[in-house]
């Protein structure tokens, strides 16, 4: 592993460590693959809905919704990770504005999840 | 306790016999009151073994051609398909064999349940079951069976796999019940009210053919359950449930944002319905049929109807060789258009094995 790759897996592995404290009951759904998956969706700045394809036919289950609340928790998180070398009131000001151009189901994660414990989330994924 | 799942199990067998052979039981109804008719018992035996003969072979057709569709797509995006073997699963495989419904359906060859990494696939698991052909269940490329989310959603797509299609013939029947038994009414000599209740009833059995389905993920729900109970015990099963109600939820939840109130939205509600029972009572649901009380009710009228007017129909009937000439005539093309039908099935299902690389 070259060390870009080791820090950026040292940055996901912090945000894993805080996603599974500030929302335990979504993050315990997904299996280690997914959650990896979703990590490489966000570094690569896709959409995840492009990523999910849609099969016709025959008797299927379908877990998306998992998929999505864990993938905008990461997406947040990451968002904030990268936020780095300026003041709280700042990460708070360009948060809101990333927040505000983002859709419904990421307002809703932010609001309920997040926004509670900012000022915690921040001092602990801020970069030194 | 018991003698109730006995009587359940009785009126099951019974509701399955009157969807079924339909034609009979009202030739048998109408021999009651006009013995004469039993002349017309072989006509309607032939009729209803190619009906049911069509509504299974045109289920496995369409199966077919869906497994085809979904194969070609993900061959033209250039996913890959990879057959997966791993413990867990064979495990789950060979649990599930036990509620394997009509083991003669191994008739032509091995028949097995592939489970298939699809690359592309994320977020959903895609089952195609065949009750008489090896079945198919998709995994994502995210697949973990350490994992209980990953563990009875596999069970749950197995349990589609062990014969529940044949849910989907049910369907079909309901469906040519619907058009038969008012047929009955209309070309008889019985009052207009009759006429108008057999269409009114028609129509209802019509819009309720979906239970068979929902009907076939609440069972798929309860052998799945049953399964993790067995292999990992209580707790996981309860954990299991658990999920299971949450992912329903989610989804009944989308189909409202997508405005998605027709048969999708049905199917969640009552498998909702049904996991928060198993839930709240930390048991499995047992009592579910094929065809539920409403089902049921509409059915009885109108073979009620249906037996009045064919006793109308056949009070001055005389007896004819003509009639099991033509019995025999129906039978005999029957039979060959459906050896003609089956062969043309294999084909196709032969070409989609050589498709996804197996022999």
């Amino acid at each position: 592993m070259d060390n870009k790759e080791f820090n950026l897996r040292k940055d996901w592995d912090s945000i894993e460590t805080v996603a599974s404290d500030i929302w335990p009951e979504e993050w315990s759904q997904l299996n280690p693959l997914e959650i990896k998956a979703l990590e490489e969706i966000i570094e690569k700045k896709k959409s995840l809905n492009t990523e999910i394809v849609d099969v016709p036919g025959g008797m299927g289950c379908d877990f998306s919704v998992d998929l999505e609340n864990v993938y905008y928790l990461l997406a947040i998180l990451w968002y904030l990770k990268n936020l780095t070398g300026i003041t709280n009131e700042d990460i708070r000001r360009k948060m809101e504005s990333f927040i505000k151009a983002s859709d419904k189901r990421m307002k809703l994660v932010y609001k309920t999840v997040i926004e509670p414990q900012l000022d915690n989330l921040i001092s602990i994924l801020k970069k030194k | 306790m018991v003698l109730y799942l006995f009587i359940f199990r009785i009126l099951d067998l019974l509701n399955t016999i009157l969807v079924i052979c339909r034609c009979s039981v009202l030739c048998l109804i109408t021999c009651f009151f006009n013995y004469t008719a039993l002349y017309l018992l072989p006509l309607a035996i032939i009729v209803d073994w190619g009906i049911f003969q069509f509504s299974i072979q045109s289920v496995f057709k369409n199966q077919l051609l869906d497994l085809n569709k979904a194969v070609e797509e993900f061959k033209e995006q250039g996913i890959d398909l990879e057959i997966i073997e791993d413990d867990i699963i064979k495990e789950i495989d060979t649990e599930m064999r036990k509620y394997q419904l009509f083991q003669w359906g191994n008739r032509q060859g091995d028949k097995r349940t592939i489970v298939i990494r699809v690359n592309k696939l994320f977020g959903q698991f895609k089952s195609f079951a065949f009750y008489n052909a090896s079945s198919f269940i998709f995994v994502p490329k995210t697949f973990y069976p350490q994992s209980m989310k990953d563990r009875i959603l596999l069970a749950h797509e197995f349990a589609h796999c062990v014969s529940h299609d044949l849910m989907l013939a049910f369907k079909r029947q309901f469906y040519c019940s619907a058009i038969i038994l008012p047929l009955f009414v209309l070309v008889s000599d019985i009052p207009a009210w009759m006429k108008i209740s057999a269409i009114l009833l028609a129509s209802v059995l019509a819009l309720l053919q979906f239970w068979p389905i929902a009907y076939n993920e609440i069972i798929a729900n309860n052998h799945a359950l049953e399964v993790v109970n067995t292999l990992y015990g209580a707790k996981f099963m309860s954990e299991s449930a658990k999920y299971l109600l949450k992912v329903r939820t989610e989804t009944l939840r989308k189909n409202i944002k997508d405005k998605r109130y027709g048969l999708a939205y049905a199917i969640e509600e009552l498998q909702i319905e049904h996991l928060q029972r198993s839930v709240s009572e930390n048991a499995l649901i047992q009592q579910s049929s094929p065809m539920n009380v409403w089902l049921s009710i509409i059915h009885y009228s109108l073979f009620a109807l249906a037996g009045y007017a064919c006793y109308s129909f056949v009070k001055e009937m005389n007896v004819s060789w003509y009639m099991l000439i033509m019995a025999l005539i129906a039978f005999i093309l029957i039979y060959v258009l459906s050896k003609i039908n089956v062969t043309k099935i294999w084909i196709i299902k032969n070409l989609i094995y050589e498709k996804i690389g197996i022999q």
